[in-house]
């Protein structure tokens, strides 16, 4: 479970933007919550985020912040 | 079943040659543009940005000012396939420079296992040409990490001095940057260099635009987008028909939503939906023309809207000088792709695309639409229709990737994809499982509708199983040759060469040398037979390898030598299949006396066809060593390749004759050996470590300079000296080297050229 944490609030268009996972947002940020596989999984979210011109501020293993992991 | 198509325009994109046009609303950035010319002596400029930093449009204002000759490639996922890559590079040299990547698309044509040989070929034109050029690289990360990436780093190694290369990219690609930084071969421009200042935002918002915006509004934006300039430009685009811009930023200003999405969602909201769903099917074609917009979402005004959208805004952007092909940004094409609505618009859209580009001939495209839009039934059919002209492209990997996606079904309804397939995979080297499941498959469409088995599928099936074979039973290899031959009289007279050559391999190898001699013969003859680079090689090769059998030294190594040569030319001398010119050769040279000549040959020999897999002509190579080596009396190194070549024959069912000559080989080598024992003077011998140093005492270098092409240190290799002499017992460099070359220790004396030098002439 890796939840990823990007720059900024994503609006409504993105709760699809990334297979598999929760988007969320929390206190100004948005994190991206789910099961990763293995690191090609990983690198693949992580250029996904790239391509869609956001910034990254945290990677982290475990599941989000509470709040986080109830809305959706 | 047959579609009327031209022919396949996948070959060369004339679109990623050119830097798109430079757009009028583009800003200018004297001081960037300035420091990009300074970086012309660093051997890589690097310019690295995250999306949506003007990384194309400052290179493109950069090219359109230039004087120097340019070769430019925009990159595409596509040329993950290292020959795509490099076949556009030629190409786009070529344009440069007239004739200038002709050989090297000449090479690049032809199948071969690395693209190394095809990378120095081009190099060699530029360093040739000797003026300044520049090589420009857009979009490095569509690479990803894998042998087209890693070509360039070999490039940028090897570039010569005239040249420079120029590449784009989100992230800093794995080249080593450390070190060439180190070493002055690098300039950069980073986002922080390319990122809008205030003044550049008020440019742009407030004089080109007209918005009128304060001070205050100007700097907010700045410091919320951070200088990013979509995002800049995008707002410009959002203000641009506000009543009140000032109001609307001090709005944006206080959102949390990030910048790009907030900005994205602001303008296509105000767009009319019939624009927005333009926008949003658009984009899923990625590379477009007004033509293929029509037809994929069947309207007939493409044309005007593109051009409304590319006169009011920079979010179209120009493939080519013609301004026939357009792209959106790709950033603002990501967050056009995100919504989520009307999926069953998007897969009806990528079918209509995939029919629309295999009419106009661009089969990579259409076949990969032809996927998107799930329909891989459509893409089976199309890669089936150009899977000949493809192959002959040397486009096998692109072949062979679509092959391992495309289900059973699909191969079993396009018998050529299979027949063809399991060739392709034989001759590339596939594991036999790969080979045997293809040719399963090519059966089973032969049984289920033998009437759709045109004979090229025969042919093609054939001689994979022949291919495929000849490492466990050469009399089965031998049926299926004879089968591809005589198919190929009968009704495939273009691809009866290959054949020819498939059949005098196995005659060989079950020891019909006669017969074997006349299928290479007429191969050779054929009058297109170099149409065909792997049969001709082969056959040449298989041709020295027999008259040297027949003792007949000076026409073998006259024949291997030409296959050799051949091969080069071509980029195939890595390729198996010319172990057989270097075998030939190898036997040729030991009739004529010329030992150290002949082991480095088969060694060659040996190299070239060593694989994970079995293979007889590997154990046909050792065979021939070992016997050079007996004649050397390097009694135990023949020891060794004997007895890694029987345990090879070992494992076939049916070797042919290589059985009788390992049986003779052990017993030469048991005389050698009783001979032997007892005569001489007994020498320690020295350590492989020794040897290695040893070997190059030989040459000019110094033994620092002999440390380090040891990865020794210098300690070492003084330490290794001093047991030499003692072993030797001499006490001087040249004594030492005299005395290894008496005792035949060493390479011949003054050639020090490794394996690499050898093909690099």
């Amino acid at each position: 479970m890796y939840t990823v944490v990007v720059a900024g609030q994503l609006g409504p268009r993105f709760a699809g933007a990334f297979e598999g996972m929760v988007v969320t947002v929390v206190n100004g940020h948005t994190e991206i919550t789910g099961f990763v596989i293995d690191r090609a999984q990983l690198r693949g979210l992580l250029d996904r985020i790239d391509d869609l011109g956001l910034t990254l501020v945290e990677v982290r293993s475990g599941a989000g912040t509470d709040a986080a992991y109830h809305s959706a | 079943m047959a579609v009327d198509v031209m022919p396949s325009r996948t070959l060369v994109l004339e679109t990623k040659l050119a830097p798109p046009g430079v757009r009028g609303g583009v800003i200018r950035r004297d001081r960037l543009l300035a420091k990009l010319d300074a970086g012309a002596s660093a051997a890589l400029t690097l310019v690295a940005a995250p999306a949506g930093y003007g990384k194309t449009m400052f290179l493109s204002t950069w090219a359109a000012e230039q004087r120097i000759p340019l070769i430019w490639v925009t990159l595409d996922p596509g040329d993950r396939d290292p020959v795509r890559l490099w076949t556009h590079i030629a190409a786009s040299a070529s344009r440069a420079s007239r004739g200038l990547g002709s050989r090297a698309l000449e090479r690049l044509a032809v199948p071969a296992p690395s693209i190394d040989a095809s990378v120095d070929t081009l190099l060699a034109g530029v360093a040739a040409y000797g003026d300044p050029i520049a090589i420009v690289l857009d979009d490095l990360d569509s690479l990803d990490r894998g042998e087209s990436l890693q070509s360039i780093r070999l490039a940028i190694a090897r570039l010569p001095g005239n040249a420079r290369i120029i590449v784009a990219a989100r992230a800093d690609p794995p080249f080593g940057l450390a070190r060439l930084r180190g070493r002055h071969m690098l300039a950069e421009i980073r986002a922080d260099e390319l990122a809008f200042t205030a003044a550049e935002a008020r440019e742009v918002l407030v004089r080109r635009e007209g918005i009128p915006l304060t001070e205050a509004s100007i700097d907010r934006l700045v410091e919320r987008t951070e200088g990013w300039p979509a995002a800049l430009y995008l707002s410009a685009l959002w203000l641009r028909d506000k009543e009140s811009p000032n109001e609307s930023v001090e709005q944006f200003g206080a959102s949390l939503r990030q910048v790009s999405d907030y900005l994205s969602d602001e303008l296509v909201t105000s767009l009319d939906p019939e624009l927005e769903n333009f926008l949003r099917l658009t984009a899923l074609l990625r590379r477009f023309t007004p033509e293929l917009c029509d037809a994929a979402l069947e309207r007939d005004d493409s044309r005007e809207v593109l051009a409304e959208l590319e006169r009011s805004n920079l979010l179209l952007v120009p493939l080519d000088s013609r301004g026939e092909w357009f792209r959106y940004h790709a950033l603002f094409e990501e967050l056009l792709l995100l919504d989520p609505s009307g999926t069953q618009d998007r897969a009806v859209v990528h079918r209509r695309a995939a029919a629309w580009l295999r009419q106009q001939g661009f089969v990579e495209d259409a076949i990969a639409h032809a996927a998107d839009g799930d329909d891989l039934a459509l893409a089976a059919a199309i890669l089936a229709e150009s899977v000949l002209e493809l192959a002959r492209a040397g486009r096998t990997g692109f072949i062979a990737s679509w092959l391992d996606r495309l289900p059973a079904e699909l191969l079993v309804a396009h018998p050529l994809l299979a027949a063809g397939g399991s060739l392709i995979a034989s001759l590339i080297g596939r594991p036999p499982v790969e080979v045997e499941r293809l040719l399963l498959l090519a059966e089973r469409a032969r049984r289920v509708r033998p009437d759709d088995w045109p004979p090229i599928c025969e042919l093609f099936a054939a001689e994979a199983r022949s291919i495929s074979v000849e490492n466990d039973d050469v009399r089965a290899s031998l049926h299926h040759a004879r089968i591809a031959v005589e198919v190929a009289r009968e009704s495939v007279e273009p691809e009866l060469g290959p054949a020819l050559a498939t059949l005098g391999r196995a005659l060989f190898f079950v020891g019909d040398l006669e017969a074997a001699r006349e299928a290479v013969h007429e191969e050779v003859t054929l009058p297109e037979a170099k149409e065909r680079p792997h049969g001709y090689v082969t056959a040449l090769g298989l041709l020295a390898a027999i008259e040297a059998y027949e003792e007949h030294p000076e026409q073998a190594a006259a024949l291997a030598r030409e296959a050799i040569d051949f091969a080069d030319d071509r980029g195939l001398s890595n390729f198996w299949l010319v172990a057989f010119a270097h075998i030939g050769l190898a036997h040729a040279l030991a009739q004529l006396g010329d030992l150290a000549a002949a082991e480095r040959e088969a060694r060659r020999a040996e190299v070239t066809r060593r694989g994970s897999q079995l293979s007889i002509t590997h154990a046909y190579a050792l065979l021939r060593l070992t016997e050079v080596q007996i004649s050397r009396s390097r009694l135990a190194q023949a020891r060794v390749s004997l007895s890694a070549a029987e345990h090879e024959i070992a494992e076939f069912t049916d070797p042919g004759w290589l059985t009788s000559l390992a049986a003779e080989l052990t017993a030469r080598l048991e005389e050698a050996s009783s001979e032997s024992a007892g005569e001489g003077e007994v020498v320690e011998a020295p350590s492989p470590g020794e040897l290695a140093v040893l070997q190059h005492l030989a040459s000019d270098l110094t033994q620092r300079e002999i440390a380090d092409q040891l990865f020794l240190s210098l300690n070492t290799v003084r330490t290794h000296i001093r047991s030499i002499y003692r072993k030797l017992g001499v006490s001087s460099r040249e004594a030492a080297v005299a005395r290894a070359d008496a005792l035949d220790l060493v390479e011949e004396v003054g050639r020090t050229a490794t394996h690499q030098g050898d093909l690099r002439k």
